[in-house]
């Protein structure tokens, strides 16, 4: 005769089944837009980072590139803050 | 957007996924990049400059939507056998090919067992504790509990684990990176107050196991393990990026050996009162034994172990814009504590002796930070790559950063850890008075 094991399931849904967010709309263009290069201190992607922002200068008018170091793990509102009144944010954590 | 190595990348979109975002954009390089030449970095960002500008400038389609409104209670699964354990056998197979489980045996998770657990706390089993990294994993009661059921935990053992997940979803504890980085960092939950030794959580020899006296601390280190994988999504190769792995991450957990503890015990510096019950979780690094049964003196005893603090080096990105501090705990066996307590020192004491002995020269220490570029250093703090490089250097960057934990049987051999980051704050243990608990 067979036997039956009825068992639950461990694992927990994540926020993102939950919800799924919307990606912001990308400018048409990034002439005379602000742009953030966010790094979390991982070695090489700050030497990529800069090279984003060297070539996004060269090719539009009036782009603003900041490089922005981030201490590892921040809090999710810590980042907002940071991120606010950047058009578009590039990140690498070269690892 | 993101530059994300090709190695990486279906790590990336798991993250990505369970953050709520299916539509990450990113562009993707053929090589890891941390461990290239500063020319070979922008040779790679150099193939994808183009799609950067793209993903910039292109609003790909996505909605927003929410898909379920709670967690909700756990789906049942059922497998059919032979016999019970054809069945186990079965259920323990499906659950380790999904990565469910740590390449141990797990116990089946049936909803008696369940039910059962939940016995241990006086919470409904929908209440979320925490959201927990990586994946924002909802941690139900429920959810927990069945990870205790799985690791071989009883009832009275689950307030224990509720504490520790608080304790480690909690900042400053750095839970994403305890679970995901690429060293082999795993959590120790210290458990202080009576309601240790009324569980059984071993506080004397072997304390870390393995074998019969510590089997309660096997089984709730073991959960927590099981709760960063199944409710945090820390699954080995996909969030967890570990490079080598280490024995460590199975599980630790154990009692501070609080009878032997000639000192306040470590809850009680943490600012509980004596009788409570709590648990601090440590994110562990490594390990190293300190073999000292010869000194008969505080200050020899000390030496010794600062030669081993220093041995295990230190990260000093406390010296960079990364500001991360780096702590350190030793377990101090008894015997040792009690020779330290003999000549008169407190904790405080040893954590002053600990800081200004154990140093390594200045250019050791250095390396790692001096091949990231003087720009990653605190400007106040540049003028040590100028120093001479024979001075020596504290490994940690605080006395306080030191954690004293007495622990472990008779003989006089303590053990030092680094921990990755500090402590966890210390949670206190719902206490339920439980019928026939057994110790």
């Amino acid at each position: 005769m067979e036997t039956v094991l009825e068992v639950l399931n461990p694992v927990a849904p994540t926020a993102g089944q939950l919800e799924r967010l919307t990606l912001v709309p990308r400018p048409p263009s990034l002439q005379g837009k602000r742009v953030g290069l966010y790094w979390n201190y991982k070695r090489g992607g700050d030497i990529a980072l800069q090279r984003v922002g060297q070539f996004l200068r060269s090719r539009f008018a009036g782009l603003e590139a900041d490089f922005l170091p981030v201490q590892r793990g921040p809090q999710r509102g810590v980042l907002r803050k940071l991120l606010q009144g950047y058009d578009v944010v590039v990140g690498s954590t070269a690892d | 957007m993101a530059i994300v190595a090709r190695q990486l990348e279906r790590e990336a979109l798991a993250i990505a996924r369970s953050l709520g975002l299916p539509s990450f954009q990113y562009v993707v390089t053929s090589r890891i990049l941390t461990d290239l030449p500063a020319t070979e970095v922008e040779e790679e960002i150099d193939q994808v400059l183009g799609q950067i500008l793209e993903k910039l400038t292109t609003t790909p389609e996505s909605n927003s939507s929410r898909v379920q409104t709670k967690a909700g209670p756990a789906q049942a699964e059922r497998f059919s056998g032979e016999d019970r354990y054809d069945c186990f056998s079965r259920m323990n197979e499906a659950f380790l090919e999904r990565g469910w489980g740590d390449g141990f045996p797990l116990l089946p998770p049936t909803r008696e067992a369940v039910a059962s657990m939940l016995q241990g706390t006086s919470r409904t089993l929908d209440e979320v504790v925490a959201v927990m990294a990586p994946g924002d994993g909802m941690a139900s009661v429920e959810r927990i509990a069945i990870n205790a059921v799985m690791a071989g935990c009883r009832a009275e053992h689950l307030p224990v684990l509720l504490a520790a997940v608080e304790a480690m979803t909690t900042p400053p504890f750095p839970l994403r990176t305890v679970a995901c980085g690429t060293s082999p960092h795993a959590p120790l939950a210290v458990v202080n107050g009576p309601l240790a030794k009324r569980v059984g959580i071993h506080s004397g020899r072997c304390a870390l196991g393995p074998g019969a006296p510590s089997r309660v601390n096997t089984a709730i280190g073991r959960a927590l393990r099981l709760v960063m994988m199944n409710v945090g999504h820390a699954y080995p190769d996909v969030a967890d990026l570990d490079t080598i792995g280490s024995p460590l991450k199975y599980g630790m957990c154990l009692a501070e050996n609080e009878e032997a503890n000639p000192w306040e015990p470590y809850h009680v510096e943490r600012g509980f009162p004596r009788e409570a019950s709590t648990v601090t979780v440590f994110g562990i690094k490594d390990m190293v034994d300190m073999n000292d049964v010869q000194n008969e003196t505080a200050e020899g005893l000390l030496t010794s172990y600062s030669a081993w603090s220093a041995l295990m080096g230190g990260e000093y990105m406390e010296l960079t814009k990364d500001f991360s501090e780096y702590h350190g705990i030793v377990l101090l066996a008894p015997d040792s504590a009690r020779v330290i307590a003999h000549d008169g020192w407190s904790k405080k004491s040893i954590r002053e002796y600990l800081y200004h002995h154990s140093r390594l020269p200045l250019k050791w220490l250095l390396s790692k930070i001096r091949a990231m570029g003087p720009q990653v250093m605190l400007p106040q703090y540049r003028w040590l790559l100028d120093a001479p490089q024979e001075m020596l250097f504290p490994v940690i960057g605080s006395p306080e950063w030191y954690h004293i934990v007495v622990a472990g049987g008779s003989v006089g051999k303590s053990q030092y850890m680094r921990l990755m980051g500090p402590a966890s704050m210390t949670r206190p243990i719902e206490d339920i008075p439980r019928k026939n608990e057994r110790a």
